[in-house]
């Protein structure tokens, strides 16, 4: 198996068995109530887990494109000229990226600094989701970049000569 | 710097990023250029969105749909309802209907309902013939009652803010969700006849037919039944009540219809994340985009500027909500509860209007905003889900908008329709 | 002007808490001479509470509305300061809150966490409890599913009333009330009215276990570049302001219990005596005692 599909492999079973977790967490702290013995840091790591939900499907969305575009001009444009298109996407993407994971670790820091109250966990377990999507999903861009450059070279050298 | 932003959110959309990165772009000016903030605070409202525990409604409402369709409760829903009603046209769209009406009582948020209802019924719609654009306005309008039907977490938000009658505001919210409920059936009636969509038997069931597939469906239909029961008496809350309908799915799909195998759960569970994954980094970079409109302060600068029109009460009134359909066309539904209350309502209050008549018409238009273009996570919800493009969607759900609009307009003229419940059992 | 300082918090315009901000305002521009600007958001403009915690540690110039019990992440001794049966009331706590030993607390908070207290004696009222049931002795408390805030020192809290603590969140208290998926809430008198939990519960006992005081705190990236002139302006107005804004409060809490009063809820006092004994043994369990120690000496001395 290759690095990005071993790595695609792992980000679906975590993503999974986050979701998972926080669903019977959740379910447990309702029968645990209704049956007078609540349990008081159930809560908090739900949150944690929640947080991991988002961030790992925004990934897995990603990878799927299934992240919700209008695709307007693509359609409007030439074919030849679709490829280009799809190419400035993942740069600008890819930029934004960078950057806000960058961003992101600056807050990881400011996290990292605050305990929650029950549990103990650190705030940076829930802000470092932020980073790690980042990461995954500039990986994507790039594989998508590289995809994009590699396919039918007709489309390019036509670019270049008329 | 706001304008820079929609400037970049334009030219953004039209290259085809996708609407999250939009969103992200066009706040970044503020935060790159802003004088105080440190542009790790973007971040950290991002990080907020994931803390807020009443969305997490949304992930379970989901995985709730996905399940329910892979494990055959969402067939054989769908089966009964065409016997019930498949003579009558369009069928399958009032079924989500009369499913929001219920689900109303459970799922506070309208998003969750979307998103549910697309994977749950969006997909049976498009394979019985109607169009996309009808699928989606049917299904994301309809979604609207689930915020005047008790608990709305909108009306219980408003009420905290306005300090007025939680309790008389959830009960005020009944009629106007029973009228929304029928005024869309009313349409989707016309609508579907017109453009001939389900009534695929042309012959009336007979009772041995109901009972068949009743039977058959029987767990299927107990599931917003079950769910209400157990919210009205107390073992759950609005958000548990998604892991409850999750675990219910699961248990029926896998041991009394046993059409549920680990491979159907796999795959609920991957195209869950993938929904999941787009619905919420929508709301996630929605948030810091609403943060960044309120620190270049522009609703209270537009608000400010409305205040002084009139002086006549009910136009007073008809301008507030016009521009609250306006603002829920941009902004999110909770950030403009918080912030346009505390503007609207002592200029309201003081021209004589109760604030119980307006919290319930402000609630509900906010939350429809969340169906309109340019920016809305209810639309974007149901178009990312069943592959809607927006020129369809337009198409399709305008006529739902109208529909809507009308009955709004009824109910701020004849303010009765919503004070007349509390006050019969409340007191004025 | 050369400085600004935001401060906001969720109440609306007529809370005292936002009238404090601004008597804080008034008192910080007249003390700089225009030189400290301080501009106040209501409405949760700014955020909530931990949305200004977590800028304040940022480095923006944004000041946040805390109680002790979140600041005891980064120094748990602060928690005394909100643990149950502490202070019999509003001069007690500002009495602690205003000396040489709570200022020290304040230094050692500021090395684990980077928050600069500007005052802790903003008073919120006395936290009572709220059922559904009558409560004349803890043993009727037994067994009631107990709202708290999800912090140790409210957890204990709940715990020595005699209900089972029962994390939740704020916005679905009402309806959990309502329909029995809790039992009780505890609250302060703006919180319980503000919130109109009233109309869900029945009986309030004045059961005071928390006398609820909290604070401003900013973050010492901002804070360190201010002269040391506008510093102790700055901290002086927030102090006199926490008295203003507290004795509203006090004024605010007699018309709350009225409004309880007249929307039909019983009120009734109960013995404390039993809740007092428990509330010592779990402040021990929290490893507390010596700070509580330290607090009852400065209340005590003179
Ligand atoms: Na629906
Ligand atoms: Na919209």
């Amino acid at each position: 198996m290759s690095l990005y599909s071993s790595l695609r492999w792992a980000e679906a079973v975590v993503a999974a068995l986050v979701l998972t977790g926080v669903v019977a967490l959740v379910s447990w702290a309702t029968v645990t109530r209704y049956l007078g013995h609540p349990n008081i840091w159930v809560l908090e790591v739900t949150q944690v887990l929640f947080a991991w939900t988002c961030l790992l499907a925004a990934s897995i969305a990603f990878r799927r494109s299934s992240h919700f575009s209008v695709s307007l001009l693509e359609e409007l444009l030439p074919p030849k000229l679709r490829g280009l298109l799809r190419l400035l996407q993942q740069i600008v993407m890819l930029v934004l990226l960078v950057v806000l994971g960058w961003v992101g670790l600056d807050f990881v820091e400011v996290a990292h600094r605050r305990p929650l109250p029950l549990t103990g966990i650190r705030f940076s377990w829930v802000a470092v989701t932020i980073p790690v999507a980042c990461m995954l999903m500039g990986i994507t861009c790039i594989e998508n970049i590289v995809r994009e450059l590699r396919t039918p070279i007709e489309t390019g050298s036509d670019e270049e000569t008329s | 710097m706001l304008l820079l932003g929609i400037l970049l959110f334009v030219l953004a959309v039209v290259i085809g990023l996708p609407i999250s990165f939009a969103l992200l772009l066009a706040s970044a000016p503020t935060f790159l250029t802003g004088d105080y903030l440190p542009t790790s605070i973007a971040v950290q409202k991002m990080v907020q969105v994931t803390q807020s525990y009443p969305l997490m409604a949304i992930p379970f409402f989901v995985l709730a749909g996905n399940i329910m369709t892979e494990s055959g409760i969402a067939r054989r829903l769908v089966d009964f309802s065409r016997v019930l009603v498949g003579w009558m046209v369009g069928g399958l769209a009032q079924v989500s209907i009369i499913l929001s009406l219920l689900m109303g009582g459970i799922a506070g948020s309208a998003v969750a309902d979307t998103a549910m209802q697309s994977r749950l019924l969006g997909g049976p719609m498009i394979a019985k013939g109607y169009s996309k654009g009808f699928t989606a306005g049917v299904i994301a309008y309809s979604s609207i009652i689930t915020a005047t039907i008790p608990p709305s977490i909108g009306l219980i938000v408003f009420g905290f803010i306005a300090n007025v009658s939680v309790g008389k505001l959830l009960l005020a919210g009944i009629i106007p969700g029973l009228i929304l409920t029928v005024a869309l059936m009313g349409y989707t009636y016309l609508a579907a006849r017109k453009m001939g969509y389900g009534a695929e038997d042309v012959e009336l069931p007979t009772w041995g037919d109901v009972y068949r597939s009743g039977k058959a469906a029987f767990w299927a239909l107990m599931f917003p039944i079950i769910l209400l029961v157990g919210f009205r008496f107390g073992f759950f809350t609005a958000t548990e009540a998604g892991a409850f309908v999750i675990v219910y799915a699961l248990v029926i799909g896998a041991f009394v219809y046993r059409d549920l195998k680990w491979s159907n759960l796999w795959s609920a569970l991957q195209q869950s994340l993938s929904d999941i994954g787009m619905i919420m980094l929508i709301i996630i970079m929605a948030a810091v985009l609403g943060h960044v409109i309120v620190l270049e302060q522009a609703p209270t600068r537009l608000a400010s500027a409305l205040a002084v029109l009139s002086d006549d009460p009910t136009v007073t009134l008809l301008l507030i909500l016009g521009f609250l359909v306006v603002a829920g066309m941009i902004m999110e539904a909770t950030v403009n509860v918080l912030l346009l209350t505390p503007l609207f309502l002592p200029i309201l209050q003081a021209q004589g209007h109760d604030p119980i008549h307006f919290g319930v018409l402000m609630v509900t238009i906010i939350t429809m905003g969340g169906n309109t273009p340019p920016i809305g996570v209810g639309m974007f919800t149901v178009c990312g889900m069943l592959k809607v493009s927006i020129k369809d969607y337009i198409k399709g759900s305008t006529p739902f908008l109208l529909v809507m609009l009308s009955a709004f307009l009824f109910m701020a003229l004849v303010p009765n329709v919503v004070t007349w419940l509390p006050n019969q059992m409340m007191g004025k | 002007q050369d400085y600004t300082m935001r401060i906001g918090s969720v109440q609306a315009e007529s809370d005292p808490i936002i009238k404090g901000f601004n008597k804080f305002k008034e008192l910080v521009e007249t003390g700089t001479e225009g030189s400290v600007e301080v501009m106040v958001y209501p409405n949760g403009q700014l955020g909530n509470t931990q949305d200004l915690m977590d800028q304040a540690q940022a480095g923006a110039n944004v000041a946040a509305f805390t109680d002790a019990m979140r600041l005891a992440s980064f120094l748990p001794k602060f928690g005394i300061i909100g643990a149950p049966y502490v202070f019999a009331d509003y001069d007690e706590a500002d009495k602690f809150t205003s000396s040489d030993e709570f200022w020290s607390w304040a230094d050692e908070l500021k090395e684990n966490s980077g928050f600069v207290t500007l005052a802790f004696n903003w008073y919120q009222g006395p936290r009572n409890l709220l059922t559904n049931t009558r409560i004349e002795s803890r043993a009727d408390v037994e067994g009631l599913r107990i709202r708290t805030p999800g912090a140790p020192v409210w957890v204990a809290a709940g715990r020595t009333l005699g209900g089972t603590p029962t994390p939740l969140d704020w916005a679905e208290i009402y309806s959990a009330m309502q329909l029995g998926a809790i039992d009780a809430v505890e609250a302060q008198p703006a919180g319980i009215v503000g919130s109109r939990f009233y109309e869900v519960a029945d009986y309030l006992t004045r059961t005071e276990h928390i006398q609820l005081i909290t604070g401003i705190v900013v973050g010492e990236t901002w804070w360190d570049q201010l002269p040391s002139e506008h510093q102790d302006v700055i901290r002086n107005s927030a102090v006199e302001a926490g008295r203003y804004m507290s004795d509203l409060v006090i004024e605010q809490s007699k018309k709350d219990f009225a409004t309880m009063e007249e929307n039909g809820m019983t009120l009734s006092d109960i013995d404390l005596s039993e809740f007092k004994e428990v509330a010592a043994k779990e402040i021990e369990a929290l490893d507390l005692t010596e700070a509580y120690e330290n607090v009852r000496a400065v209340v005590d001395g003179d």
